[in-house]
């Protein structure tokens, strides 16, 4: 009898322990990984490090954890702020200095012809004068929002959210190629920017057009002596001409030989629409 | 071949100190200054370069209606002649406290242009250049809760290739629009046509 009332009293207390004490699969684990997904871009701590906000920028991780957000979205006020300068005036503020990229000067010929300007100006009047893609600052409530978000560790969920709940209030506006074609701002693509103009300014490759682009339409005209190939890309939910260009081109800074192309048909860069059919030029 | 001779007491020297050494001849045009420590000067040749002052004579068929640029472009605007040009060079350029603005576009600018001159097509002070607020700074223009203030503005000399063009007109009346004072703005309607034709110097783009 007593040794059947001491096996019952340890059966008891086995079973209470492991009720206690059971590996957990509710909601006390979650906080641990999103802690862990918060990490994954700048600290403050590393933002007084270039090269350091260098190496957290740039990790895989990073790199992959851009995700677009296809909910439905808002009007998206806009300004004429380029990508190239938007992405080096938020690294300016993460504390990484990039040099203006050289190339992206030569392709804005407007860009060129003002720093000609400002300079002929200092000349006379003593001055130095730059323009922003000379002297990165963040300036823009955008830039300033993704540097401080960037600075407190959010991950690009957060940052995706964010940005959209200030472009729905009208506190921000966005480059017009960052507007998708169901009018939401597409974080993915800034913050990919962003990641790349690091990459560079580290010394590392930039990145490269995938050699066979995502949803691509080829179409091959025979004609008597030679055959032209024409490749086309229909606008899905959640495109921004930025992403379409990194897609085709693997740069966004190439959106305008695609706006170009279009120009019949698309009014301007941040008025794509679901459904149509954009012509993709060779870069 | 056109001569012309001014006499008295143009001849001026200035240097960045503000200091002014006034050399005066009796029948020929030499004014000196300094900008940003390189010597420059104003002459007047005894000849003139035909082929020089023709390259400068253009219609545009970009003109609505004949290229004959008005004697006046705005109220409160002055039109003003060589004499002008060259003191206001002198005397403000020269200082840093003036601007002397070739409105023209880059390739008519490489047949030649004034010296101390800076080049602002007008298509650079278009809404669509995301830079327009920086060239408006630097002209002088403050930014205060989102706004330019024109107050410190640089006053300007703006020139073309002359009667034959409207570009000076076009940027005179683009700063206008944009909110630069009339009284900080002159128009030197001769522009490069008049100026090669009165055998004044000019600099050449590769110089």
């Amino acid at each position: 009898m007593i040794r059947s009332v001491v096996a019952l009293f340890a059966f008891a207390v086995v079973l209470c322990g492991y009720i206690v004490l059971r590996p957990s699969d509710n909601g006390r684990a979650m906080p641990v990984v999103s802690n862990d997904a918060a990490v994954t871009r700048a600290q403050t701590d590393a933002i007084l490090a270039p090269v350091a906000a260098t190496a957290i920028l740039t990790n895989s991780a990073v790199i992959q954890a851009p995700q677009r957000n296809t909910a439905p979205g808002i009007n998206v006020p806009v300004d004429n702020s380029t990508m190239v300068s938007t992405a080096a005036n938020v690294l300016a503020g993460l504390g990484l200095n990039v040099d203006p990229n050289p190339d992206a000067v030569e392709d804005d010929p407007m860009r060129r012809m003002t720093a000609g300007v400002l300079s002929g100006i200092g000349a006379v009047t003593g001055n130095t004068v730059t323009t922003a893609s000379q002297d990165p600052t963040p300036t823009s409530a955008l830039e300033l929002l993704v540097v401080q978000a960037l600075k407190e560790g959010q991950n690009d969920d957060y940052i995706d959210t964010l940005v959209n709940e200030a472009a729905t209030a009208g506190t921000i506006t966005v480059p017009e190629i960052l507007v998708t074609s169901d009018g939401r701002v597409d974080t993915h693509v800034l913050l990919t920017s962003i990641i790349a103009q690091a990459t560079i300014a580290a010394g590392g490759v930039a990145p490269t057009a995938p050699e066979r682009p995502e949803g691509v339409e080829v179409r091959i005209v025979q004609r008597a002596t030679e055959s032209q190939q024409y490749r086309f890309y229909t606008v899905r939910s959640g495109d921004s001409l930025g992403a379409i260009a990194m897609n085709f081109y693997g740069d966004v800074g190439k959106y305008n030989l695609i706006f170009a192309a279009n120009r019949s048909t698309l009014s301007s860069p941040n008025n794509i629409r679901v459904g149509q059919r954009l012509t993709i030029p060779d870069a | 071949m056109l001569s012309h001779k001014i006499s008295g007491a143009l001849a001026i020297s200035i240097g960045l100190s503000t200091s002014v050494i006034a050399q005066a001849t009796d029948d020929a045009l030499n004014v000196g200054f300094s900008v940003g420590g390189v010597k420059q000067s104003f002459e007047q040749s005894e000849t003139v370069d035909t082929a020089q002052v023709a390259s400068h004579f253009r219609t545009r068929t970009s003109c609505n209606g004949p290229c004959l640029a008005p004697l006046s472009v705005a109220s409160n605007v002055p039109t003003i002649g060589e004499r002008e040009v060259i003191s206001f060079v002198a005397t403000q350029v020269a200082i840093g406290k003036g601007l002397l603005i070739d409105s023209r576009n880059i390739n008519d600018r490489g047949t030649g242009f004034i010296s101390t001159s800076v080049n602002i097509p007008s298509a650079l002070l278009q809404s669509d250049n995301p830079f327009l607020n920086d060239i408006l700074q630097a002209m002088g223009a403050r930014e205060f809760q989102g706004a330019l203030n024109f107050t410190d503005a640089l006053p300007l000399v703006v020139f073309d290739d002359g009667p034959s063009t409207l570009d000076a007109p076009d940027l005179i009346t683009t700063l206008l629009n944009l909110g630069y004072p009339a009284d900080k703005i002159s128009y030197y309607r001769g522009g490069m046509l008049v100026w090669t034709a009165l055998g004044l110097n000019t600099q050449d783009a590769k110089s």
